[in-house]
């Protein structure tokens, strides 16, 4: 018998016991645009990738750059649940749900972008059939798999103790297929001590395993570009730069969350400012060092004198100067003043460094991809525009939306059957600090 | 312009006949059997074919006993098969004469016409370069290089981009998921992409092959294939052939011969007189086109925007150096 | 008699005149004359010279052709690649070096051809040798191992073999832990039910 403690329950179950119209207002908003993004992508289908804005020089863009961006957030869970379970931080409890769920969710929608750029969707499974493995992509394919599997078993694994107290708990006030679901899920789980120490044991190896696979996952991504001779690319800090930002954007990301959930559901006593607080400097301490890789990116490419380096540093300076200092140096220095000055600290400020240090995340990614392209080795010669730069169409906005939507959709339904913090993790929080 | 006919539904009957000859042999060799044993093993229609055996020896076979070779699989596989092994002994290069060159765009239309390409699909496109300031612009037809270090080929995840023995980068439009990584690695910009459906009439019988690369397909990439499929046969390719002024040679390093439909000359010799050099030699992809530089031009540049659409003059007013 | 006699003189002359008239035609169509080319080959102190000797009947008495030009050639992929035309003399002989480092395919082996082009009188004809003239080539290796082949270099396999080992081998290992559960579960289980 799974017992969990009455308070923990009351104020962590609601959610799963009853939908509120709000609820549901707000999911079908996503509905929408999830549709619109649905329809703009048999658009795309039927016409071809003409109706986008890539062309035979950009032929990267939008869907790419949220590729990227998705497959970034997957990295909070792997820091916060990874390696600050690895560290036995106690304060981190609260969160570890929403760090894994993030890393989960956004795993399964980052390869969906990919999908939205291939140019032969009927032909995808080549990818399995005859695979190359000197290709980036390809080891793109198989850390992206292993990732998704691995980020499935440790959020399984954590999930396991939680349905099991909802499975015993008599008052649960839940339809019955969620109860029977509960019941398969839980795999008759009593807590015994051989049991417990079997899951701590597996979430251990997990955890580290989460840390490996994710760094694996996102420097492959980046050599995608690294490994190219294309200028702005062809660099060897890509590798670090991206697992950096890739943090970045995740811890971002849950700060975010952590501030939506506590005002939906009314966890103000679980999710504290302390938590805040330290989300937020771990937020500060990436933001520099994201910072610094950047800043040595662009210093050693500026003082060189490569032209193809020049060349597309003038065009960052330029064309694409508001986004540039956004993204490289608002995005860092907001968020860190916010921070760093204790009188600045509250909860709706830390909140709002974190959209705008995730927003600068997306524009980085955004800059990194596309100008380069803009300035290949022989110059583009074209008369028409839409083939000298690149302009989003309405569909490759339409999709990224979408998958927002999707992104929200998910976090929505699975907090109607699993708590959005740990039952199991609270209480184990609380025998501790009552032993102490 | 002698490319109506592709030579891809001549190959296709070559093929078929060349089966039916080995079929043929192993037939007469049977109806040989038959007819020492006396008996009729199937009802003979009367009429014969002759047909020749790949080894040479005429052979006469009742109609009735005809089959093709195989499956219209069987011979597609055969087809690619063979686009993949390429030409033994040999190694293309083409040499580019940056002093001859005054953009005629014969070569861009000659390839397009060859290739059932789209207006706006130039698997040969003219750059107007400038290098410096202080030097002078000169025409640069890029057809795509066929490196021997392909950075394209490294990184096709479903290796439906090849390099073959003789030197050529094939790109294989029934295995290319479109993902477009070749086209970011390619540091030339030789690759384009089917953005659209190019609606081309295909014949009926149409086996697709890798060496003339036609039909485009939506979603793939396309290039300039070298004309594979005139190499075969013995034919320079159709941009080589078209250029008025003979700025583009063409031939066999292991013969050391190049030659523009009008000269004959030694590559070496050629290298050596005119030093020749390959564009951005220090970014190690070992291209096999080389350029021989333009000096002692007998007509302006400007020349080459006479008489031009705006849609092709319009892509020359920003050259400044890069 | 007389008669006949011019009769059958008349019929001749007429015959003998339709005759040259056909064959006068015949040469003004484009028959060319008949001609024999003679290519030999030497060579002394490694140097290559190719002569060349051409001939031809008249009124059946051989007589050397002279002042005609030969190209002499060497059949290329593409195209024939020039080694030079020789201008033959009074004794139809004419000579031309050949270079000695021509490459030859994998043996060395060149075919070289004297030929008269469009020529007036004779149009083309050509005389074709094979001999060990070129150097032997050193073709490519067909295949080995590198990022741009079919097959992958070594150390990439291997590192790739050993890192997904290792990751789901652990992933392995987590879903064994997983199942141990569930059995001690339901060993659990039972032993409640029993008691």
């Amino acid at each position: 018998m799974m017992e969990a403690d009455k308070k923990l329950i009351a104020d962590l179950t609601p959610e799963i016991e009853n939908t509120s119209i709000k609820w549901y207002i707000t999911f079908f908003v996503f509905l929408a645009f999830f549709v619109v993004g649905i329809y703009g992508l048999i658009q795309q289908i039927d016409k071809g990738h003409i109706v986008t804005g890539m062309r035979d020089n950009v032929v990267w863009g939008f869907y790419i750059v949220n590729f990227i961006f998705f497959m970034g957030l997957s990295y909070s869970g792997a820091l916060i649940s990874g390696v600050l379970h690895l560290f036995h931080t106690g304060w981190r409890k609260p969160i570890i749900r929403m760090a894994e769920l993030i890393t989960v969710i956004s795993l399964v929608i980052g390869p969906f972008f990919i999908f939205f750029c291939i140019g032969r969707l009927d032909r995808l499974h080549y990818l399995f059939m005859y695979p190359r493995i000197q290709s980036p992509i390809t080891w793109d394919v198989i850390a992206i798999c292993t990732d998704l599997v691995g980020c499935f078993i440790y959020l399984y694994l954590s999930f396991i103790e939680d349905f099991a107290i909802l499975r015993d708990y008599p008052d649960l006030n839940v339809a019955p297929w969620k109860k029977k679901l509960y019941k398969i899920l839980s795999l008759g789980f009593t807590g015994t001590e051989h049991q417990h120490r079997l899951l701590r044991n597996a979430r251990t190896v997990m955890a580290a395993m989460i840390i490996a696979i994710a760094i694996i996952v996102y420097s492959v991504l980046a050599w995608i570009f690294g490994v190219t001779l294309q200028p702005g690319w062809h660099s060897t800090i890509f590798g670090p730069y991206f697992v950096i930002a890739a943090v970045f954007s995740g811890t971002g990301l849950l700060i975010i969350l952590m501030w939506i959930f506590r005002k939906v559901y009314h966890l103000e006593e679980y999710i504290t400012k302390r938590h805040f607080v330290n989300v937020g400097v771990l937020l500060t301490v990436i933001a520099a060092f994201y910072g610094y890789f950047t800043f040595s990116d662009y210093l050693t490419k500026w003082y060189g004198s490569i032209k193809m380096d020049s060349i597309l540093i003038d065009k960052l300076f330029t064309d694409y100067y508001s986004l540039f200092i956004f993204a490289n140096y608002i995005g860092i220095l907001l968020p860190g003043i916010i921070i760093a000055f204790p009188r600045f600290r509250t909860i709706p400020s830390i909140t709002i460094a974190a959209v705008i240090a995730l927003l600068a995340l997306w524009v980085n990614r955004y800059i990194i991809v596309i100008p380069t392209l803009e300035t290949p080795f022989l110059p583009i010669q074209d008369v028409r525009t839409d083939w000298i730069t690149y302009a989003p169409t309405w569909i490759e906005w339409a999709l990224t939306f979408a998958g927002v939507s999707v992104f929200a959709m998910l976090f929505m339904l699975v907090s109607k059957i699993a708590p959005i913090i740990s039952i199991s993790e609270m209480q184990e929080k609380d025998k501790i600090e009552i032993m102490k | 312009m002698e490319n109506n006919e592709t030579g891809k539904s001549s190959r296709r009957n070559f093929l078929r006949n060349v089966g039916i000859g080995v079929g043929a042999v192993s037939v007469a060799g049977v109806a040989k059997a038959t007819l020492f044993d006396g008996n009729e093993a199937n009802a003979k229609s009367g009429k014969t074919v002759k047909l020749l055996s790949p080894d040479g020896t005429l052979v006469e076979v009742d109609q009735s006993d005809i089959k093709p070779a195989g499956t219209d699989r069987e011979i597609q596989a055969e087809v690619k098969s063979e686009a993949k092994k390429g030409l033994p002994n040999r190694k293309f290069a083409m040499v580019v004469d940056l002093s001859k060159c005054a953009n005629a765009r014969a070569c861009v239309d000659a390839c397009q016409e060859g290739h059932m390409l789209p207006k706006d699909h130039e698997w040969m496109k003219i750059y107007m370069l400038q290098d410096d300031n202080l030097t002078a612009k000169y025409w640069f037809p890029r057809p795509c290089f066929h490196c021997d270090k392909p950075m394209c080929v490294s990184v096709c995840p479903v290796g439906a981009t090849y390099k073959r023995p003789d030197g050529i980068v094939l790109v294989d439009n029934q295995r290319c998921i479109g993902c477009k990584f070749c086209m970011t690695g390619c540091p030339y910009s030789a690759r384009v992409f089917n953005w659209k459906d190019p609606e081309v009439e295909v014949p009926e019988d149409h086996v697709y092959d890798p060496e003339t690369n036609i039909p485009p397909v939506e979603g793939t990439v396309g290039k300039c294939v070298f004309c594979a499929d005139n190499l075969r046969k013995g034919v320079l390719p159709r941009c080589v052939q078209a250029c008025p002024m003979g700025v583009l040679y063409f031939g066999d390093l292991m013969e050391d011969t190049v030659t523009n439909g009008v000269e004959t000359v030694r590559f070496s010799k050629l290298m050596t007189d005119r030093a020749g050099y390959r564009y951005k030699e220090d970014l190690g992809t070992l291209p096999s086109v080389y350029y021989l530089p333009p000096t002692n031009r007998e007509f302006p540049v400007e020349m080459g925007l006479e008489g031009a659409d705006e849609t092709i003059t319009g892509r020359y007013k920003n050259v400044g150096p890069r | 008699m007389m008669k006949k006699a011019i009769k059958i003189s008349l019929i001749l002359v007429g015959l003998i005149l339709v005759l040259n008239i056909k064959a006068q035609d015949e040469q003004a169509v484009g028959s060319f004359k008949e001609v024999v080319l003679n290519m030999t080959l030497s060579e002394v102190d490694s140097i290559k010279t190719v002569t060349i000797t051409a001939t031809t009947t008249e009124n059946g008495k051989e007589v050397p052709v002279a002042g005609e030009t030969v190209s002499v050639f060497v059949p290329r992929m593409f195209s024939n690649f020039p080694i030079g035309d020789i201008t033959l003399d009074d004794t139809g002989t004419g000579t031309i070096e050949f270079p000695s480092d021509l490459p030859g395919g994998k043996e060395g082996i060149l075919t070289i051809v004297a030929a008269f082009i469009d020529n007036a009188t004779y149009g083309n004809v050509e005389k074709r040798e094979e001999i060990h003239w070129g150097l032997p080539t050193d073709y490519l290796p067909t295949s080995h191992r590198a990022l741009w082949t079919t097959r992958a270099p070594y150390w990439m396999i291997y590192t790739l073999s050993v890192l997904l080992t290792g990751v789901w081998g652990h992933y392995f290992f987590a879903i064994i832990s997983l199942i141990r559960i569930r059995i001690d579960a339901k060993r659990k289980a039972k032993a409640e039910y029993r008691i």
